[in-house]
């Protein structure tokens, strides 16, 4: 800083003297970005690529793969970086899938409540077991088929990582289609 | 072997159990009821469908817990393990209830 306060004439701005650097006119008129400027893109950057935060998303998710590799892939075309590191334009491309994700969250939430809750009902009408052991293993059966839908649906929640929408919504739909409670039949049909 | 592979695989063989017994319980309808249905007069109602999938299922789930469970922390697994083994229990209860369905 010494070097540069003597070796021009007198700086313009004494406070803002700390922020500068000799040279940084110079390198702004070349197109050269300084250190401090790429920290401030990449950190932009960063909090754009995270995802929304609201009570149905697990913060403690690993990122995609792809979304990392993608951030920290080398720019091969050459071309300046520029839209990626415009905080603005990465959230307008992240809101949709973020939208779409809370969407399919509440959605596939409300199904495997109300499949939770056909099998609490379900299992009412349901009886097995003629001695004592097989009548408690079946009442254990029928436990694990009431705690089926809720704990597929964390399960789908826990290991797909957020950003494979379309495996979550394979796996929610395969879940639902397994997880019918069909003693409820007889109620449903006429 | 490593602490976690040693609790991987007590629990495939813990939740392995749970699986078996729904499995002994399929084969033994597999057994039994076209045996019911013949002895009733209605065999021709017997539903080989539901009797065969009831056996195939828990061996299916088992194998894809497994499966999907490689490479992956022993929790993760253990969630896996459970979530199939609650998949066969709730589709054995829906095999008996269409079966009863199917006989009105």
């Amino acid at each position: 800083m010494a070097a540069a306060r003597d070796s021009g004439p007198a700086e313009p701005d004494d406070d803002l003297d700390a922020l500068t650097w000799a040279g940084d006119e110079d390198r702004a008129r070349r197109g050269v970005r300084t250190a401090r400027e790429e920290r401030a893109g990449r950190f932009a950057a960063e909090e754009s690529d995270r995802p929304d935060d609201d009570d149905l998303d697990d913060d403690d998710e690993p990122e995609p793969a792809d979304a990392d590799a993608d951030a920290a892939a080398p720019d091969r075309t050459g071309g300046p970086r520029d839209a990626q590191h415009d905080p603005g334009a990465l959230a307008a491309a992240a809101a949709p899938a973020g939208a779409a994700s809370r969407a399919l969250t509440i959605a596939s939430a409300l199904v495997y409540l109300a499949l939770t809750v056909g099998w609490i009902l379900a299992v009412q009408l349901t009886s097995g077991g003629t001695d004592v052991l097989s009548a408690l293993l079946w009442q254990f059966g029928e436990f694990l088929a009431i705690a089926a839908p809720p704990l597929w649906f964390v399960a789908v929640r826990v290991l797909v990582p957020p950003g494979r929408l379309g495996v979550r919504v394979a796996w929610l739909l395969l879940g639902a289609g397994l997880l019918l409670p069909w003693p409820l039949l007889p109620v449903v049909l006429p | 072997m490593t602490r976690a592979r040693v609790g991987a695989l007590v629990a495939a063989l813990l939740f392995a159990v749970g699986y078996g017994w729904i499995l002994f319980g399929a084969i033994s309808n597999l057994v039994a009821l076209p045996e019911l249905y013949r002895a009733l007069g209605i065999p021709e109602t017997t539903p080989w469908a539901l009797l065969v999938a009831g056996v195939a299922l828990p061996p299916v789930l088992y194998a894809g817990a497994l499966l999907l469970g490689r490479r992956r922390a022993t929790v993760d697994r253990v969630i896996l393990l459970a979530v199939g083994l609650a998949a066969a229990s709730a589709t054995a209860i829906s095999g008996v209830a269409i079966a009863a369905v199917l006989l009105r």
